[in-house]
C-alpha cells in the first residue's frame, strides 16, 4: 500500500468514527424500549402483518438484543465491519417491511422507537430516514475497519507482541 | 466476507442467549411462541363513545367475530356462519358469562354486531361500554351481508 493510499484510508476510517457512534446510539436507543416492553413491540411486529404468528414473539424478543449488542459493539469498534454488515441487513429488512406496509396503505406507528403516537406514523419520511441510515452503515462497512476502535487497538497489540 | 458473516452470526447467537435469559428473569415472561393472534386494530377507542359503524365492504370475513342480536327463530332461519347468538333485550342486560364467552371467542379480533335496528346498534354500544374490545355495528345487517353475495348458515 502506498503512503498516499494509507493516508486516504486513515481519513476515511476517521470519518467513520462519528458515523459509527451515531448509528450505534440510534440502535441502542431503538432497542431499550423494545427490551423493556416486549409485548408492545410484538404488537408492533404483528401490526405489519408480515410475520407468521408463531414467529412474532421470537422476533420481538430476539431483535432488540441484536440491535443492542450490535449498537454497543459498533460504538466501541469491536468487529466493526461484521457489526456494520449485520446492521445493514437489519436496515434492509426494515426498509422492505416499511415499503410493503406503505404500499398496503397501513396507517400505523413505525414501532422503531418508544413512541407509538401519530407523530411516529410511517410514511415516506420514515423510508428516507432508513435509507439514510443504510447509506451510513454501508460507508462504515466499506471504509471503517475499526482502526480507531477496539479492532485497531487489538491489531496493534497483536503486532507489537509478534 | 465469510469471516464477516461468521462474526455477524456469533453476534446474533450471543444476542439470542441474552434475550433468552432476560425473558426468563421477567416477572411475566413473554411466551416465545404467541398462542393467540394480536389485536392490531385500534380505532381510537379513547375518543369513541359508542360502537363504530362498519360497512359491508370493510368486513374481514375470516377474522371478524360476528354477534347476532336478533331473536332465536330469526337466527335459526339463517345467520352469518360462525355467528354467536346474543338476542338484544332492552329490559335485561346481557348475561356476563355470555359476554366472557364472546370476548374469549373473539380472541382480540373485531366484534361485529348485526341484526335489526335499533336493537343491534344498542347491543353493540352495550358490548362496547362493557369493554369487550373493538366493537362494530354492521350497517345493513344480514341483508347487506346477503346482498354482498356471502353465504348464510342455517
Amino acid at each position: 500500500m502506498t503512503p498516499k493510499n494509507e493516508k486516504l484510508q486513515k481519513i476515511l476510517a476517521a470519518i467513520g468514527v462519528p458515523l459509527r457512534v451515531y448509528i450505534g446510539v440510534v440502535f441502542i436507543a431503538a432497542s431499550l424500549f423494545k427490551i423493556y416492553e416486549p409485548y408492545q413491540f410484538a404488537l408492533s411486529v404483528a401490526t405489519y402483518q408480515m410475520t407468521p404468528l408463531p414467529l412474532i414473539n421470537v422476533f420481538a424478543l430476539a431483535l432488540p438484543w441484536v440491535e443492542l449488542v450490535a449498537g454497543v459493539l459498533l460504538i466501541v469498534g469491536f468487529w466493526t465491519r461484521a457489526n456494520a454488515l449485520l446492521i445493514s441487513a437489519m436496515m434492509l429488512m426494515f426498509i422492505c417491511a416499511l415499503s410493503i406496509a406503505l404500499s398496503r396503505g397501513l396507517q400505523m406507528s413505525c414501532g422503531c422507537f418508544a413512541s407509538q403516537d401519530a407523530a411516529d406514523e410511517i410514511g415516506v419520511h420514515t423510508l428516507l430516514r432508513d435509507f439514510g441510515w443504510l447509506a451510513i452503515t454501508l460507508y462504515i462497512l466499506i471504509f471503517d475497519n475499526g482502526r480507531f476502535g477496539l479492532d485497531g487497538l487489538l491489531e496493534r497489540r497483536r503486532k507489537s507482541h509478534a | 466476507m465469510k469471516k464477516l458473516v461468521f462474526r455477524a452470526l456469533i453476534i446474533v447467537a450471543v444476542s439470542l442467549v441474552a434475550a433468552f435469559f432476560t425473558n426468563l428473569l421477567r416477572p411475566e415472561p413473554l411466551a416465545w411462541v404467541a398462542n393467540a393472534p394480536y389485536n392490531i386494530y385500534s380505532d381510537c377507542p379513547e375518543t369513541a363513545q359508542h360502537a363504530l359503524l362498519l360497512k359491508i365492504e370493510n368486513v374481514e370475513r375470516e377474522r371478524d367475530f360476528f354477534v347476532d342480536a336478533r331473536r332465536p327463530e330469526q337466527f335459526e332461519a339463517g345467520h352469518i356462519p360462525g355467528a354467536f347468538l346474543l338476542t338484544y333485550d332492552s329490559l335485561f342486560p346481557a348475561d356476563k358469562s355470555k359476554l366472557k364467552e364472546i370476548k374469549d371467542a373473539a380472541g382480540g379480533w373485531r366484534i361485529v354486531v348485526y341484526g335489526d335496528a335499533p336493537g343491534a346498534k344498542l347491543l353493540a354500544d352495550d358490548l362496547f361500554s362493557q369493554k369487550l374490545g373493538t366493537v362494530y355495528y354492521l350497517e345493513g345487517g344480514l341483508e347487506a351481508w346477503q346482498k354482498a353475495g356471502y353465504e348464510v348458515e342455517k
